[in-house]
């Protein structure tokens, strides 16, 4: 229902990403393509960094597509519907739960549509297999940890604004591009290690993310999620 | 035989920011009826309430319902509900699709709290479509959804034209008969209306909690709208037509009716000029 609510809210945000998406998988299968040479270093392979770089900026639409729900977070806690859950007997973990879910949902549907069409490209542009299985897993991986850490983190800077409307929500979003940012470089500068190292960053993503969910109702007071 | 619920609050520090608005407040609810809770803007009557909905923690004291420590115990939560003065409402939702939303959370009968308060027509329609009036009707209609034991509800009739205020009224009279309502409210006389017990607050602390009957004024006036001779009982001014009477209770008002009777006067009206709770709110 969360996300329901999320994607009327910001319907524009998830058709910005279904944009942004098309460039994305276009990447994936760059290697069907006779790409220039000139001007890259010997040690570049360009096609593979391409095809990797694909990763981050799909995972980047997933983000984009989770946004609405993080707007709805702060339009639940100005309209007082945070504080009503509160009263039906939710915690702060609880609550953050629910939008932390919704974000993952809509998330998804980019992350789903992105796999979908990187695999399809993949094989017309006669990929490895293992590059294509490199694709999806850092996907999965880059994506629903990205989205999750932003999700909590645009939530927690939310419940702790005291004005109605401020600007610390971005904050959350800043921290989620430059970590997907990081995962643009890492193929560039060691493209055999990318899949350990990336899969390393999605593992830290995901273990902070865990600890401030269970963190969450010790680190955001309860009045915090107040009108 | 019914149970009736209890609601304890023992020495109870609470607020925000650890800044603490609420001061040693303890009080004892026992019985199912209505609590008017008054008090000047700040007081704390909304932090009482969310403080008893178990959405602020006490920084000292406790408060229980039924025994059961409200902050801790998501069963004692489950049996209460509480209206924020604030609508709380999804407003890109229908009527009937918010509180469908509101029911898939906390379950409960999505058409018995439409037709409660008659919003049938507007199930269709979407809330940021609706006048605040008819919001506040949702909002009220979603604490409906399920019955609870304990209804806590901040200013459930501001915003509200005189009949649908009324129609609320009536529907928290009957919720009374077997449970306990908290009721927080700025008009003097709709509290003097329906409560059966006053709860004053100010500057945090508890003023008094007594039975809404055991309230009284001073002094009050009685205005008597009545044609004849009125010379005859002392102590009468004439304001916009009404025989002024300056009494010391209701129990006066009786005998000043019987007196003008008596002298051959016709009485066609008689009303309270002053609430004796105006008094309690401004001392």
């Amino acid at each position: 229902m969360t996300a329901k609510r999320g994607f009327r809210l910001g319907l524009p945000y998830v058709v910005l990403s279904f944009i942004m998406l098309g460039p994305a998988v276009l990447l994936a299968g760059v290697s069907a393509f006779n790409l220039p040479t000139h001007g890259v270093p010997e040690n570049v392979d360009l096609s593979l960094y391409l095809s990797l770089l694909a990763v981050p900026l799909v995972s980047l639409t997933g983000l984009m597509a989770s946004m609405p729900v993080s707007l709805l977070f702060v339009h639940d806690k100005d309209n007082g519907t945070l504080e009503y859950l509160l009263s039906l007997g939710m915690d702060q973990q609880d609550i953050f739960r629910g939008y932390l879910g919704a974000s993952l949902l809509l998330g998804t549907i980019l992350l789903a549509v992105g796999l979908v069409s990187e695999v399809t490209l993949g094989l017309l542009s006669r990929d490895s297999v293992s590059l294509l299985a490199t694709q999806v897993v850092l996907t999965l991986a880059l994506g629903y940890s990205v989205i999750s850490l932003t999700s909590i983190l645009m939530s927690a800077f939310s419940s702790l604004q005291r004005q109605p409307m401020g600007a610390n929500q971005p904050l959350g979003l800043a921290v989620g591009a430059l970590l997907l940012a990081g995962a643009m470089i890492v193929p560039a500068v060691v493209p055999a290690l990318t899949l350990v190292l990336e899969l390393g960053i999605a593992a830290l993503v995901g273990l902070l993310t865990l600890s401030l969910l269970f963190l969450s109702g010790r680190l955001i007071r309860r009045e915090k999620m107040l009108p | 035989m019914t149970r009736v619920p209890s609601l304890q609050l023992a020495e109870v520090d609470a607020g925000y920011n650890d800044r603490d608005v609420l001061h040693d407040f303890t009080m004892s609810v026992t019985e199912p009826s209505i609590y008017v809770v008054l008090g000047p803007n700040g007081a704390g009557k909304t932090t009482l309430l969310r403080t008893i909905a178990g959405i602020l923690k006490p920084t000292k004291g406790r408060v229980d319902f039924d025994g059961l420590d409200v902050y801790s115990s998501k069963d004692a939560r489950g049996r209460m509900n509480y209206l924020s003065h604030l609508n709380a409402l999804p407003e890109e939702m229908t009527v009937r699709q918010a509180l469908e939303f509101y029911a898939s959370i906390e379950g409960g009968d999505v058409d018995k709290a439409l037709s409660a308060l008659e919003l049938e027509p507007l199930q269709t329609r979407k809330l940021s479509s609706l006048s605040q009036g008819q919001k506040k009707r949702v909002s009220v209609s979603k604490v409906l959804l399920k019955e609870r034991d304990l209804y806590l509800l901040d200013e459930p009739t501001s915003n509200l034209d005189p009949a649908v205020a009324k129609e609320v009224r009536d529907l928290l009279l009957r919720l009374s008969k077997s449970k306990i309502v908290l009721y927080s409210s700025h008009n003097l006389y709709e509290a003097k209306e329906i409560g059966t017990y006053l709860i004053l607050i100010k500057e945090g602390t508890l003023k008094l909690f007594d039975r809404m009957e055991n309230i009284r004024a001073k002094e009050y006036r009685i205005g008597i709208r009545a044609t004849g001779d009125v010379s005859s009982l002392s102590n009468v001014e004439l304001v916009n037509g009404y025989y002024v009477f300056r009494v010391s209770g209701q129990d006066d008002v009786g005998a000043i009716v019987k007196r003008l009777v008596e002298t051959g006067v016709t009485v066609t009206e008689v009303k309270e000029l002053d609430n004796p709770l105006e008094e309690f709110f401004t001392r």
